[in-house]
C-alpha cells in the first residue's frame, strides 16, 4: 500500500513536468529503439550462428590460401572428403561449388535465363534440415557413375518461369544446353548454400579423388554442421591436425599446400562465406561499438536529467530522511520515476525498431535487386531474444539512471539542507559528478561522431573517387556465353562472338563504341603477385603485386582511357606466339622508374610455383583503379592482357549516343538476334556499377548517420542539461561574486574555461578512443588523409562549439537575473 | 569611541523608491515611496518582521537589484539606473557584503576566498592584494587559518572570513544582511563586537536583523513594515550635520 503511494507520486511528478518527462522517454526511446535494432541487425546478418533447421551451427570449410581474393576460395576435394571422412567433431559434410548457368526449354516463349546454381553432394538439403515441397531431394545413387542427369529446382523458378506447373515433377529442362530431369522444388525462400536458384548433384569421382590436383575445375567448398556441444575453435584445431596428418602423403609437387602461409584450408562460421559480411565485419563491430556508446550515453543523459530533477526536489527529499524514510524506499522511490520513463521509452523503441527493421528489409531487397546476390539470411526479424535484450537494456537503463539521483540523494547533508534548502549551492561530490558527466558525455560523443564521420567521408570520397575512366554514356553489362555453345577450350567461338556483337553493335549509328574486359575498371579488385624477370624475389611473396584483368583490341578509347606509351594489342600479337601485356602507368612509374617498362617481361606467380607465361610489357596505358578506393583489395596496379588468347567470361561496356533505354534496347536485341541461348547480365550504367559494391556500405554509412545524428542530438542535449544544471546549482557562488563586484564577462568566462578544461579532458580520451577504433577499421579499408583530418580537426572543433554555446546559453541566462535573486 | 556628534556627510540617498515584483498575475509592492539617508560613519540596523522589505532595501542598497521607480545615489553619484558592468565596478569598490549564509566558495581558501573582490580589480597588484588579505584576516582575528577551506572552519569562524572579505577592499559602506542569523550566542557577539570596532574605526554599517538585541546594539534604527518604513530612530541624540 505505502509504495503504491510511491507508485502514485512518482506518476504525478512525471505529468507535472510534461516536457522533461517527454524529453527523458524520447531519448531512452532512440537509445533502447537504436540497441534492439542494432543487436537484431548484427546478430542475424554476422553475429549469430547460422542453424537452419538444425540446432547446432552451419561451418564453411574453404580455401585459405588465396585469402587475399576474398571468400568462397576453392580448395582441392581431396582434403574436403579427407575432412569429411576423418573428423570426430562434424555431424555432417555436404562438398559443393557453385557457379551460373543457362536455363532453357521453359515453355510459355521464355527465353534463356541466367541462373545460380548449385552443384553438391546429395547430401545438401538433408544437413540444411529442408527438403523438397515437390518431388523429392537428391539420393547417394543420383551421385554415381553413369546416373541420370537430374535437377532440383527452386520455389522462384518454379513460380516465375514454370508457372507452377503441378506437373513440373520428371518434366524436362535444357541446363547449359543439355537436357535434365526435374526431381524436387524446394520450398519459398531457400537459397542454400549461398544463392542457388537450381541444384545438380556431383559425381562420385568428383567428390572423393583419388589424388590431388591442383585443377581450379576440380576444386570445390565444404559446408559442415557441427556436433552439439562442439565450438569452431575445436573444429578449427580438428581440421588443423587432421590436416598436418594428410599433407604428410602428398606427392612432392603438393608439399607447398603444408606450408602455404595462413594455411591452405580454414573453417569458419557459414555467415562469414559471403564477402559483404567478410569485408565490413569490422564496419559492422565499429557499428556496435557505437550503438554501445549511444547507449551509454542515453544512460547518462536521463541520469543527468533525473539528477537535475533529485537537485531541484532535494528538499523534499530532506524532509522525506528527516522523516526516517527507509534507504531502501528512498532508492525505491527515486527508482519509480526512472522505471515508468524507461518502461514507456522502451515500449516506444520497440515500435521505431520495428519501422527500422520493416525499412531494412526493404532496402536489402533494393539493394540486391540487380545483383540478386543477397545472403538469403538477410531478412531481418525482431525475435525473442531482441525483446529479452530489450528488457535487460531496461533493466539496466532503470538502474543506471535512477541510481544516479538515489545515490545523490542518499548522501545529501539532511541539516544543511533543510536549514537553507542548498539553494544553489553545489557540494563537492555533485559537482565533481557533474563534470564527470560533461567529460564522459564529450568523449563518448566526440567517438560516435569521429567514427561516423570518418566512415562517412571515406565512403562519400570513394564514390566520388576518380576511377580513371569515363562512365557517362556508358552502358555495362555481363555477358554470359553457354559453354556448350561456346566452350573454353578451343575458345575460338567465344571471341568470334564477342568481337561480331562489337562490329554489329558499331554499324550502329547512335553506338560510338564497345570494347570488353574481364573486369571493367572501377570494378572487380583482387591482386596476385608476379615477379619481374632478372628480378626474381626468392620467395613469391616477396614479389609486387598486380591485378591481372583481359580486355578486348581497341578498348581503351571506349571507357575513356589512352596508351600513354608504347602500343595497344592488334593482330600482330595473335600471330607471333607471344603473351603481350599491357601496364598501367602507376605500375610503371613505380616498379619500372628509369622508364624502361616497355620490353620488361612479367608473369603471375603463387604459392604452388604455378606460374603463367612470360608477358612481355607492349604499353603502357593511363591509371585506372579496380575496385572501390576505400577496400583494401582494391588494385591501383594493373596490368592486361589480350582477350583473344585466353577463354574468359567478360563485361562488356557500350558507349552510345541518345537515350540510354534506346542503348539498352538495342544491346538486347542485337545479342538475342545473333543467340538467344547466350544471357547479358546486370545490364547498368557503367557509374552505376561501380558504386555497387559501395551500396552495402553507403546503407551501413546511412545507420551510422542516424548514429552520428542521435549521438549529436544526445550529446548536445546532455552536455546542456549537465551545463545548465551544474551552473544553475551553482546560482549562490555565481551571485556571491557579483554580489562581490565580478562582472557578468568575468562570470561567464569563469565557466567557460571550466568547460574549456573538461573539453580538453573529454576530447582527449574521445579522439584516443576513436584513433584505436579507426586502427581497426583501417585495417580492412582504406581511410584517406582527408577523412582523418576531417573526423580528428573537424569534429572536436564542432563539439567544442557545442560545449562552449551550451555553457554560455545558461551562463547568459543566470547573468542576466539580478544578482539579488541567486541570493534570495 | 563612539561619537556623539559627528560631521557626517550622506552616503547614501533614497527618494521614493518603489520595488514592485510581479509573479504571474500576483503583483507584490516590496518597498513603497522608501526615502532614507544613511551617512558616513553611521552604523544602522534594519528591523521588522520577515516579508516586510528589509532584504529586499538592503539589496537595492548594494546594487543587487534594480529599483522599479525612485532616485538612489550612492556617494553623491547616481545610481538609480546603470548598465550591469557599472554596478560590478561599484559593488566590488564601494560596498562589502556579509551575508547571513556567509557564502564562501567552498573550493577556495580562506585566503583565496578574502582575496576574491580585489581580483576582480585592477588597480591592484598581486603584493598589494595580499597585503590587504593579511591586514583584513589580522583585523578579524583569522590569519593563522588563511589557508584552510570554509569546511574546515566553523560557523563563527566563517562569519570573520566573510567580514573580512568585506571589508578587505576598503568599500564606504558595509551591507550585512542578518550577520547573527546563523550563529550561536558567542559567536553572534563575536561578529557584533567585530562590527562595532569597525564602525568605531570609520566605516558605515547598515545592518538587517531580526535580532532586538543585535539592534539595541547600534546607533540608529530604522523599523520596515509592509514595505515601508515606519520609524527611524537614533538612539542617541547625534545630530547630523550635512556638508
Amino acid at each position: 500500500m505505502s509504495c503504491w503511494i510511491d507508485v502514485k507520486y512518482a506518476f504525478r511528478l512525471l505529468l507535472k513536468k510534461p516536457a522533461f518527462s517527454a524529453t527523458s522517454i524520447l531519448i531512452v526511446a532512440i537509445g533502447l529503439g537504436l540497441t534492439v535494432y542494432t543487436y537484431s541487425l548484427l546478430s542475424q546478418l554476422i553475429f549469430k550462428p547460422l542453424t537452419m533447421q538444425g540446432t547446432t551451427p552451419l561451418i564453411a570449410i574453404e580455401g585459405e590460401f588465396r585469402a587475399a581474393h576474398g571468400r568462397g576460395q576453392l580448395a582441392d576435394p581431396y582434403h574436403l572428403s579427407f575432412i569429411s571422412a576423418h573428423s570426430n567433431l562434424l555431424h555432417k559434410v555436404s562438398l559443393y561449388r557453385t557457379g551460373t548457368t543457362i536455363i532453357s526449354d521453359l515453355g510459355n516463349n521464355i527465353s534463356a535465363k541466367k541462373v545460380h546454381a548449385s552443384y553438391n553432394q546429395w547430401n545438401l538439403f538433408e544437413l540444411a534440415g529442408v527438403q523438397p515441397i515437390l518431388g523429392r531431394s537428391f539420393n547417394p545413387s543420383d551421385q554415381e557413375a553413369g546416373a541420370e542427369p537430374v535437377i532440383v529446382i527452386s520455389h522462384e523458378i518454379w513460380t516465375k518461369y514454370l508457372a507452377k506447373d503441378p506437373n513440373i515433377i520428371n518434366a524436362s529442362i535444357r541446363v547449359n544446353g543439355i537436357s535434365k530431369r526435374v526431381v524436387g522444388v524446394m520450398p519459398d525462400g531457400f537459397t542454400f548454400p549461398a544463392i542457388a536458384q537450381i541444384w545438380e548433384p556431383l559425381s562420385e569421382t568428383q567428390l572423393a579423388p583419388t589424388a590431388p590436383s591442383d585443377a581450379h575445375t576440380d576444386a570445390m567448398n565444404a559446408v559442415a554442421r557441427l556436433k552439439p556441444g562442439i565450438s569452431l575453435e575445436q573444429l578449427q584445431l580438428e581440421v588443423k591436425n587432421l590436416l598436418q596428418r594428410h599433407f604428410q602423403t602428398l606427392p612432392q609437387a603438393f608439399a607447398w599446400r603444408a606450408n602455404s602461409p595462413g594455411g591452405y584450408i580454414r573453417a569458419f562460421n557459414y555467415k562469414d562465406t559471403h564477402d559483404s559480411v567478410a569485408q565490413h565485419k569490422t564496419i559492422f563491430f565499429a557499428m556496435l561499438i557505437v550503438v554501445s556508446l549511444i547507449l551509454f550515453l542515453t544512460c547518462i543523459n536521463v541520469g543527468s536529467l533525473l539528477l537535475a530533477r533529485v537537485n531541484e526536489r532535494i528538499k523534499e527529499v530532506g524532509v522525506r530522511i528527516a522523516l526516517g524514510i527507509p534507504k531502501q524506499r528512498l532508492i525505491l522511490q527515486m527508482l519509480w520515476e526512472s522505471l515508468f520513463i524507461c518502461s514507456i521509452g522502451g515500449v516506444l523503441a520497440w515500435g521505431l525498431a520495428m519501422i527500422s527493421v520493416h525499412l531494412t528489409n526493404v532496402a536489402f531487397e533494393r539493394l540486391f535487386a540487380l545483383s540478386g546476390d543477397k545472403p538469403f539470411w538477410w531478412h531481418l526479424n525482431l525475435h525473442s531474444d531482441a525483446f529479452l535484450v530489450l528488457l535487460v537494456a531496461i533493466i539496466f537503463m532503470v538502474a543506471v539512471t535512477g541510481i544516479i539521483p538515489a545515490v545523490r540523494a542518499l548522501n545529501s547533508d539532511v541539516n544543511a539542507i533543510l536549514r537553507d534548502g542548498t539553494r544553489g549551492a553545489l557540494g563537492k561530490k555533485a559537482g565533481r559528478a557533474n563534470k564527470l558527466l560533461v567529460v564522459t558525455e564529450i568523449a563518448l560523443s566526440s567517438v560516435v561522431l569521429v567514427v561516423a564521420t570518418i566512415l562517412l567521408s571515406t565512403s562519400y570520397n570513394s564514390q566520388n573517387a576518380d576511377y580513371g575512366v569515363d562512365t557517362a554514356n556508358r552502358l555495362s553489362a555481363q555477358i554470359l556465353l553457354p559453354t556448350s555453345s561456346y566452350p573454353r577450350n578451343p575458345r575460338d567461338k567465344r571471341n568470334d562472338f564477342y568481337y561480331q556483337l562489337k562490329s554489329n553493335l558499331e554499324k550502329h549509328p547512335n553506338i560510338q563504341g564497345v570494347a570488353y574486359f574481364s573486369s571493367l575498371p572501377g570494378t572487380g579488385g583482387g591482386s596476385s603477385h608476379f615477379e619481374i624477370q632478372g628480378r626474381e624475389a626468392l620467395a613469391y611473396n616477396e614479389n609486387p603485386m598486380w591485378n591481372f584483368e583481359a580486355v578486348s583490341r581497341n578498348a581503351w578509347g571506349v571507357v575513356g582511357m589512352k596508351i600513354i606509351e608504347g602500343r595497344d594489342f592488334d593482330l600482330r600479337d595473335l600471330e607471333n606466339g607471344g603473351s603481350p601485356t599491357i601496364i598501367n602507368e602507376s605500375m610503371a612509374r613505380d616498379l619500372f622508374p628509369e622508364g624502361n617498362a616497355i620490353g620488361q617481361r612479367v608473369r603471375t606467380v603463387d604459392e604452388s610455383n604455378w606460374h603463367t607465361e612470360w608477358r612481355t610489357i607492349i604499353g603502357i596505358v593511363s591509371d585506372s583503379i579496380h575496385g572501390p578506393t576505400m577496400q583494401a583489395t582494391s588494385a591501383w596496379h594493373t596490368g592486361y592482357g589480350i582477350m583473344d588468347l585466353r577463354a574468359w567470361n567478360m563485361e562488356i561496356v557500350v558507349h552510345y549516343r541518345g537515350s540510354q533505354a534506346q542503348a539498352q534496347t538495342l544491346l538486347k536485341e542485337t545479342v538475342a538476334a545473333m543467340d538467344l541461348d547466350v544471357t547479358l547480365n546486370q545490364i547498368q550504367r557503367y557509374d552505376e556499377y561501380i558504386a555497387q559494391p559501395m551500396q552495402l556500405v553507403n546503407a551501413v554509412n546511412s545507420i551510422f548517420l542516424w548514429c552520428g545524428s542521435v549521438a549529436l542530438f544526445l550529446a548536445a542535449s546532455g552536455i546542456f542539461a549537465v551545463s545548465s544544471n551544474s551552473i544553475a546549482l551553482r546560482s549562490q557562488e555565481i551571485a556571491t561574486r557579483r554580489a562581490l563586484g565580478a562582472s557578468n564577462s568575468r562570470v561567464t568566462g569563469l565557466f567557460m574555461k571550466e568547460a574549456g578544461i573538461q573539453l580538453v579532458i573529454g576530447l582527449i580520451g574521445g579522439v584516443c578512443m576513436s584513433l584505436v577504433v579507426m586502427n581497426q577499421l583501417s585495417q580492412s579499408m582504406l581511410i584517406s588523409s582527408d577523412s582523418y583530418a576531417l573526423g580528428i580537426l573537424g569534429i572536436p572543433l564542432f563539439i567544442t562549439l557545442m560545449v562552449l554555446t551550451a555553457t554560455y546559453i545558461p551562463c547568459r541566462k543566470i547573468t542576466s537575473q539580478e544578482p539579488s535573486e541567486g541570493l534570495r | 569611541m563612539h561619537n556623539n556628534i559627528k560631521c557626517l556627510s550622506a552616503l547614501v540617498e533614497l527618494k521614493n523608491l518603489n520595488k514592485v515584483f510581479c509573479t504571474d498575475d500576483v503583483q507584490t509592492n516590496a518597498l513603497s515611496n522608501v526615502s532614507l539617508t544613511v551617512y558616513q560613519g553611521d552604523f544602522v540596523s534594519i528591523t521588522g518582521p520577515s516579508g516586510c522589505g528589509k532584504s529586499t532595501l538592503l539589496s537595492l542598497l548594494g546594487l543587487l537589484d534594480k529599483p522599479t521607480s525612485g532616485q538612489y545615489q550612492l556617494a553623491g553619484h547616481d545610481a538609480s539606473d546603470i548598465d550591469p558592468n557599472e554596478r560590478a565596478r561599484i559593488r566590488n569598490k564601494e560596498i562589502g557584503f556579509i551575508f547571513q549564509s556567509f557564502n564562501l566558495i567552498s573550493d577556495l581558501t580562506v585566503a583565496e576566498n578574502v582575496e576574491l573582490p580585489l581580483t576582480y580589480r585592477t588597480d591592484l597588484s598581486k603584493s598589494e592584494r595580499q597585503e590587504l588579505v593579511r591586514t583584513s584576516l589580522e583585523k578579524v582575528d583569522m590569519a593563522h587559518r588563511a589557508s584552510h577551506f570554509p569546511s574546515q572552519l566553523s560557523g563563527g569562524q566563517q562569519q570573520r572570513v566573510a567580514v573580512a572579505r568585506a571589508i578587505a577592499g576598503q568599500p564606504a559602506i558595509i551591507l550585512a544582511d542578518e550577520p547573527t542569523g546563523n550563529l550561536d550566542s558567542k559567536n553572534a557577539e563575536s561578529v557584533m563586537h567585530l562590527l562595532e570596532e569597525l564602525n568605531s574605526e570609520g566605516a558605515t554599517i547598515c545592518m538587517v536583523t531580526h535580532d532586538p538585541a543585535c539592534a539595541a546594539r547600534t546607533q540608529r534604527v530604522i523599523e520596515v513594515f509592509d514595505g515601508e518604513i515606519i520609524s527611524d530612530k537614533y538612539k542617541k541624540p547625534t545630530t547630523p550635520i550635512a556638508v
